[in-house]
């Protein structure tokens, strides 16, 4: 028997019409947005994850780019666990890590000062963002210039005022290498980050500089307890984004270097070792295997970087 | 008016018909000679140069000549024409690779399968390519097939890179190791001539300090490539010193049991400490220690004329002072084959034989003297130095070499530096612990035993 509705009661037929039409809608809409995401999710699956997926599958294989690669199991991990240079790949991957907190530090004392509303400021603003948007190569070959002995820039100076005796070994001592790198991604990064923080910066509200001052703050604390927490996101973004960066350093160092990574590999990172096995010795089973453990650091490392940045920010609300 | 438009369409049409139809004299060519056999041949001429037999009928082999184009163009087409006159139905297609990335190309190539049929490449880059057993065994296609061709090269060259004893590349041209220049503006400045130059490099460095000494620091005797070519650099001069690199079988390098290794180390040190040398030689390639050299600081600088160009790119007024002299040479008195540049065949080939024949036409007699007309580099090929132009000296720096080159070539030896498997490694590990006793990290004779222990770990693992 088949239920009459009571007079003024939906009919059930039309209710699923009606539902029907709406599930169709919105599966059109579903259809209508993957199709929109599809052109961008190939582009990703044939130029991200399918390489991904390779290097994953070749960091187990014997592989010298020109002929077939031989599948070789745990082998390349073995190896790479026992080599030394791998080692100090990862170490000094680390080190350079240095470079987020100067270049933080840097980027935000440089963007208060060009957050004023004084004539000319963006003549500065753009002065010292140039070195973000000039050629890394360039910025090499000029530094390579300024480091460079008997008569580069600092040298030459230094020896005509009398000041050092012997130049100063910026690129020809292994102590030294590493950090005369490390200057030049500081040089190149400042200008980028300082365009960040400018934006945040303008985001602070300004009475609250007025308030600190009339309870007393002096310029100082004024920054640092609302100008710094007023900008934590974008220094939680500027953290992340140089110092995932700052691992994956590399044209600096081939720049900088020759193509070398120093005397006596003072400055082998990770990832120039990677670049070495892969493309100088042909080791691409090898290269990979690096890749695959650079990535999982990398990916730890970030992950490490925002839950504690994150837990930071909750801890001062 | 429309008259005047079509004369000038014309004649402009002829312009530059005439271009690509005929050779042009070269203001920069000055020895390029028009009216022989390599811009003018004759049918004789195409019959003499037709060597290969079972040549593939309608072959088209791809051609990938290095760091040549745009410069040497009109002498590759020529190179070409001559070659499908010579061999009728075969087409060869000139694809010019830059000087930059050519090496990750060439790889490229072979990794996606379809590499050039003849490849021109340096010798430093042909071990890997024969250890990955992807071309053509020049031993068997040439010197067992036609060993009258194979005699024709100059045997050190032929054998420059092995991999196994056996060679996979054909030599092209070749460049003269046993001069180097000497800023003569240096040398007036401090009262020397040429003949109180150091002759050997036992005497060099006695003289790198009293360079130092009388130019109150100005001036250095000469710097080195070491950030490039440290690896080569010092088993060359282990050999140049007569201290064997390997024992007799091949199997092991013994150089470290000979204290002179030890010593070479301990006087780089000791030159590098003193200031003797640029530090900066620690890093430098051969590109800055030739800008060193240009600016006017360097007194000698060793490497093969072709590169002098360079020099008078940077700094004219030092190349006008230039000299060249013998270069200095170790207590062996050996001359080694420098620089080799090499043509290979991929094993694959779709025509072995055509591209076989192209590679022996571009290195044949006639047409390799033809490009030593074009730039001071020289043939690989002996039956060139007959060519009476090898006997002329002509006007420029480079050419007072040219009557030495016959018997250079036919004297030099091959130092067999680079016929380690895993080259690149090797090299690693020579400059790694060169550093380390160059830098006191290690003493000279420890770097020495790590260098010959990670070697033949290198040479054990095969």
């Amino acid at each position: 028997m088949v239920s009459t509705p009571y007079p003024g009661s939906p009919d059930p037929l039309a209710a699923e019409a009606i539902a029907q039409g709406k599930r169709r809608r919105e599966r059109r809409r579903t259809l209508t947005a993957y199709g929109f995401l599809l052109p961008s999710f190939v582009f990703f699956f044939i130029f991200l994850i399918i390489p991904l997926i390779t290097v994953v599958y070749l960091s187990f294989t014997n592989y010298n780019i020109v002929t077939a690669p031989q599948w070789v199991g745990m082998d390349n991990y073995t190896r790479l666990f026992q080599d030394p240079l791998f080692w100090r790949g990862l170490r000094n991957s680390f080190i350079y890590l240095v470079v987020t907190p100067i270049l933080i530090t840097l980027s935000i004392a440089l963007a208060i000062v060009v957050n004023r509303k004084l004539r000319g400021i963006f003549v500065f603003r753009t002065i010292y963002y140039i070195p973000a948007v000039t050629s890394v190569v360039a910025v090499g070959m000029i530094f390579e210039i300024v480091f460079a002995e008997p008569s580069g820039l600092i040298n030459g100076v230094l020896l005509a005022l009398g000041w050092i005796e012997r130049p100063l070994n910026f690129l020809t001592h292994p102590d030294s290498t590493l950090i005369s790198v490390m200057l030049v991604t500081i040089w190149r990064g400042i200008g980028f980050y300082m365009v960040i923080f400018l934006a945040a910066l303008q985001a602070v509200p300004e009475e609250l500089y007025e308030a600190a001052a009339i309870d007393g703050a002096n310029r100082f604390q004024q920054h640092l307890y609302i100008t710094v927490p007023g900008i934590r996101p974008a220094i939680i973004f500027v953290a992340i984004i140089s110092s995932i960066s700052a691992l994956k350093v590399f044209e600096e160092i081939f720049v900088m270097t020759d193509g070398s990574a120093g005397v006596l590999d003072s400055a082998l990172t990770l990832m120039f070792y990677l670049y070495r096995q892969g493309f100088v010795n042909l080791n691409a089973g090898y290269a990979a295997a690096i890749a695959v453990i650079f990535t999982i650091v990398t990916l730890g490392f970030s992950i490490a970087n925002l839950r504690f940045l994150e837990r930071g920010s909750r801890d001062n609300r | 008016m429309k008259r005047l438009t079509l004369i000038l369409l014309i004649v402009a049409l002829a312009a530059v018909v005439t271009n690509v139809t005929f050779a042009q004299e070269r203001p920069d060519r000055p020895n390029r000679d028009l009216t022989g056999v390599f811009w003018n041949p004759s049918q004789a001429d195409y019959d003499r140069w037709r060597v290969i037999d079972g040549v593939e009928e309608g072959a088209e082999i791809r051609f990938w000549p290095w760091a040549l184009t745009p410069d040497f163009e009109d002498y590759l087409n020529q190179i070409i024409k001559n070659f499908e006159a010579t061999y009728p139905g075969v087409k060869v297609i000139m694809e010019g690779q830059p000087a930059a990335g050519a090496r990750d190309n060439i790889r490229n190539s072979f990794a996606a399968g379809n590499p050039a049929d003849v490849i021109n490449m340096s010798d430093g880059w042909v071990a890997e390519l024969a250890e990955a057993g992807v071309l053509m065994n020049m031993d068997e296609a040439v010197g067992a097939a036609y060993p009258e061709i194979r005699a024709e090269y100059v045997d050190g060259a032929w054998t420059k890179v092995t991999f196994n004893g056996v060679s996979y590349h054909i030599p092209w041209y070749l460049a003269l190791s046993n001069t180097m220049a000497v800023n003569t503006l240096i040398l007036e400045e401090l009262g020397l001539t040429l003949e109180d130059l150091p002759k050997t490099w036992e005497e060099s460095f006695a003289f790198a300090k009293r360079v130092r000494e009388e130019s109150d620091g100005k001036y250095y005797l000469y710097s080195f490539p070491w950030g490039e070519l440290a690896g080569l650099g010092v088993l060359n001069a282990f050999v140049g010193e007569g201290i064997p690199v390997y024992n007799d079988d091949r199997s092991q390098v013994i150089f470290n049991t000979e204290p002179r290794a030890a010593g070479i180390l301990a006087a780089y040190k000791e030159m590098l400490d003193n200031d003797y040398i640029p530090r900066a030689s620690l890093t430098d390639d051969v590109r800055e220690m030739i800008d060193r050299f240009s600016e006017g600081e360097i007194l000698l600088l060793q490497t093969g004329p072709q590169l002098l160009r360079l020099v008078r790119e940077n700094n004219e007024e030092v190349y006008n002072s230039l000299k060249l002299v013998n270069a200095l040479v170790g207590e062996a008195n050996i001359r080694n084959i420098g620089g080799v540049q090499t043509l290979v065949i991929p094993k694959d080939t779709k025509f072995p034989k055509a591209a076989l024949a192209f590679a022996i036409f571009v290195t044949n007699a006639d047409t390799q003297t033809a490009f030593s007309r074009e730039v001071p580099i020289y043939s690989s090929n002996l039956k060139s130095y007959d060519d009476p132009f090898f006997q002329t000296t002509g006007t420029q720096l480079t050419d007072s070499l040219r009557p030495l080159a016959k018997e250079y070539f036919t004297t030099a030896v091959n130092t067999n530096i680079l016929n380690f498997p895993r080259l690149s490694e090797v090299e690693q590990i020579v400059l790694g612990e060169f550093q380390a006793a160059l830098l006191g990290v290690k003493s000279p004779q420890q770097a020495a035993d790590d260098m010959a222990g990670r070697i033949n770990a290198v040479l054990s693992s095969q």
